[in-house]
């Protein structure tokens, strides 16, 4: 018991050292090694997506009590943070819902980004008088010109079109966005830059992207409360949040013309489709989106990853980290684990890379 | 017998205590400049690249390299005047009742309130606005200025949401409220009793007393309370960072949302230092947030000065 606490005092110290790593890396002078901050023997720090945190959250508790030597610690700060904490070695383990983009790359060669699990993100909505059973129809399209500000009310006919059975009031449409740089932010751009033309050309794919129209949060839980608490909202979180707060969720028009729901297993047909379809790059540096032709495959799924340091400081360093991650692709990937947070399973099919990318972990 | 120990000299003692407090004093000024050093060196790339128009410039798209921060700062000084013009009157009032008019039982109550409104953490205030400011805004206040303003393009609500401009300078207000309100206090009770009395012998009212007596001598003081009001005002992060919306816009109305300097530094700095040029482009808006309070506090000085010539650097409060 003694030494737990006085582990949790040595990570409060790695975090206070990781606050003073970060305003350091500014610079971009501050090239390369752990700025200052060793991470205590036996102690895996694991910090970034919100999205992910639920899942490491449990793998951290479980991994412990096998091997009651090793401490993880987790934290949920925003994928953006994890990238580049991981990047300056601050962290053993950056969580993000974002791939290693080339530009991310070019300007952190020494990072790998391993792939733990399957999430989406999924458009919700707060609409009086429309059931929360209802899973409204909305194409991508439609979602990409809300948040361009070229539909602005829900009584545009678009909404009845698609969904001739519910009466949508005359009322403005409140755009709600993440403020912090955010995974789920890159996945849902990813789908709006792979279904309009528009936004592909004005906005992009970002973690942080320029928003054109609406209001920003901070973190999926601020999104989540910003657009239940505000008739006409709009807003996008990964699945186990809409799991959790029982919010409202629009089935999105895929790429075989099909309105899928996100679901465990819409996110897994996604993924085992993409693969099957085989051009999926071996560093799984794509988004599940679009181009996937399964009839029941929503179209905004995504792999989680966690970024690692290629180069570990020392061979105990990268044994430990790699056995956690090992432990989390194998027994991790059980259903007990990962559905009830809202997370489907890696695939088999992806194994035989993702142990290529582990093993660039020295 | 005694025994003479050099280092229990007076003399002695004297000038170590002055040499310990000079270095005291050398360490402030260096805190300052190393900061402002470290902020302008930082900024250096962004401010080469960009230039002048940083400061002109509306768009603020990272994944493009396009830098401008006039919505943030148009943001911030929206919340902070808004803040001020709120705050101002109120704490002014609030100052006066406490030194002129309130009963001596109620006057150490209502201090020791005043004073513990002023240790609220901020983000206390921030939980507490998006809980109350937020709905009330949102279901009375919108409502009847979009019914009754409309016409008025400042007052214009362009999203019913109650999140904006109007929320964060509101709660903004409510934080700097007690610094102004007992800086005012304070600033007023330093008046002598001889000048009050010598205009009360006049047969001036008391209000006529405080009004031209109190209030002007105490000028200086409650202007140092604006000022400490502003500094707090102009940073303040993460209570705005709740609830203004967070939208790089520049706010047409009151009821726009918008984002102020510090938020956005909150929102994405762990996140910008990915990218050399994108980190030094928010260090430049620090740098912005940096000027701004120092050129408020050099020009307020200065015309305060010409106000009430020269007076301000005889006194107590460095005004007073």
């Amino acid at each position: 018991m003694k030494v737990n606490g006085f582990k949790k005092i040595l990570g409060g110290v790695a975090a206070m050292a990781l606050v003073a790593g970060v305003s350091f890396g500014a610079s971009g002078c501050a090239k390369s090694g752990p700025a200052g901050s060793k991470t205590p023997a036996g102690t895996i720090t694991i910090s970034g997506s919100t999205m992910l945190y639920p899942l490491n959250s449990v793998w951290a508790v479980k991994y412990h009590k096998i091997h009651p030597d090793v401490t993880v610690s987790v934290a949920g700060t925003g994928s953006g943070f994890g990238i580049s904490n991981a990047a300056n070695g601050n962290i053993s383990i950056g969580a993000s819902d974002a791939y290693l983009t080339k530009a991310f790359k070019k300007q952190y060669p020494n990072l790998v980004n391993i792939p733990v699990a399957l999430d989406d993100a999924q458009v919700i909505y707060n609409i009086p008088g429309i059931p929360n059973s209802a899973n409204l129809k909305m194409t991508p399209k439609m979602v990409a010109d809300i948040y361009l500000g070229k539909i602005t009310n829900w009584n545009d006919p678009a909404f009845k079109k698609l969904n001739p059975r519910y009466n949508f009031p005359n009322l403005h449409i409140f755009v709600v966005h993440r403020a912090d740089a955010s995974g789920t932010t890159f996945d849902f751009t990813s789908l709006l830059t792979d279904t309009s033309r528009e936004w592909a050309k004005k906005i992009g794919i970002s973690l942080s992207p320029a928003w054109p129209v609406g209001s920003g949060y901070l973190g999926s839980d601020a999104v989540v409360a910003a657009v239940k608490s505000t008739p006409g909202g709009i807003g996008y979180v990964g699945l186990g949040w809409v799991l959790e707060y029982h919010l409202s969720s629009a089935a999105l028009l895929n790429k075989a013309g099909y309105f899928v729901v996100g679901s465990v297993k819409s996110i897994a047909a996604a993924g085992n489709s993409a693969l099957k379809e085989g051009n999926f790059p071996a560093d799984f540096d794509k988004s599940i989106v679009w181009n996937v032709s399964a009839k029941d495959a929503y179209p905004d799924s995504n792999f989680e990853f966690w970024m690692v340091k290629k180069q570990q400081p020392d061979a105990a360093a990268a044994k430990s980290i790699k056995d956690l991650i090992k432990w989390a692709l194998g027994p991790g990937q059980s259903k007990k684990y990962t559905v009830p947070t809202g997370f489907a399973p890696l695939p088999k099919s992806v194994m035989g890379n993702v142990k290529k990318l582990l093993n660039q972990v020295q | 017998m005694k025994i003479s120990i050099p280092i229990l000299n007076l003399k002695y003692k004297d000038d170590l205590y002055r040499l310990i407090l000079s270095l005291f004093v050398l360490g402030i000024i260096a805190i300052f400049f190393v900061s402002v050093l470290v902020i302008a060196a930082y900024s250096y790339p962004a401010v080469i690249r960009y230039g002048a128009p940083f400061l002109w410039v509306k768009t603020w798209n990272p994944p493009m390299e396009i830098f401008g921060a006039l919505t943030f700062i148009a943001g911030t000084l929206f919340v902070t005047f808004l803040a001020l013009i709120f705050s101002v009157p109120l704490a002014l009032g609030i100052g006066v009742f406490l030194q002129e008019y309130c009963p001596f039982f109620l006057r150490s109550f209502l201090t020791v309130i005043i004073e513990m409104l002023a240790g609220i953490p901020s983000v206390v205030f921030g939980v507490w606005g998006v809980l109350t400011i937020v709905p009330w805004l949102r279901e009375s206040v919108e409502p009847f200025f979009n019914a009754y303003f409309s016409g008025i393009p400042f007052l214009k609500v362009e999203e019913n949401i109650g999140y904006g401009i109007l929320a964060a300078s509101i709660v903004v207000a409510f934080m700097i409220l007690p610094i102004i309100a007992s800086i005012t206090k304070d600033s007023l009770s330093a008046v002598p009793d001889l000048a009050k009395d010598g205009a009360l012998a006049m047969g001036a009212t008391r209000l006529d007393v405080i009004k031209n007596v109190s209030l002007p001598y105490a000028l200086s003081g409650i202007y140092g309370g604006i000022v400490l009001g502003f500094g707090r005002a102009v940073g303040e992060t993460i209570a705005v960072v709740l609830l203004i919306g967070n939208q790089a816009i520049v706010p047409k109305s009151l009821f726009s949302v918008g984002y102020t300097i510090s938020s956005v530094l909150a929102n994405t700095f762990t996140f910008a230092v990915i990218s050399p040029i994108y980190a030094s482009a928010e260090v430049e808006l620090a740098l912005i947030l940096l000027v701004i309070s120092l050129l408020v506090n050099i020009i307020g000085r200065n015309i305060l000065n010409s106000v009430i010539g020269g007076r301000l650097s005889r006194s107590q409060f460095g005004g007073g």
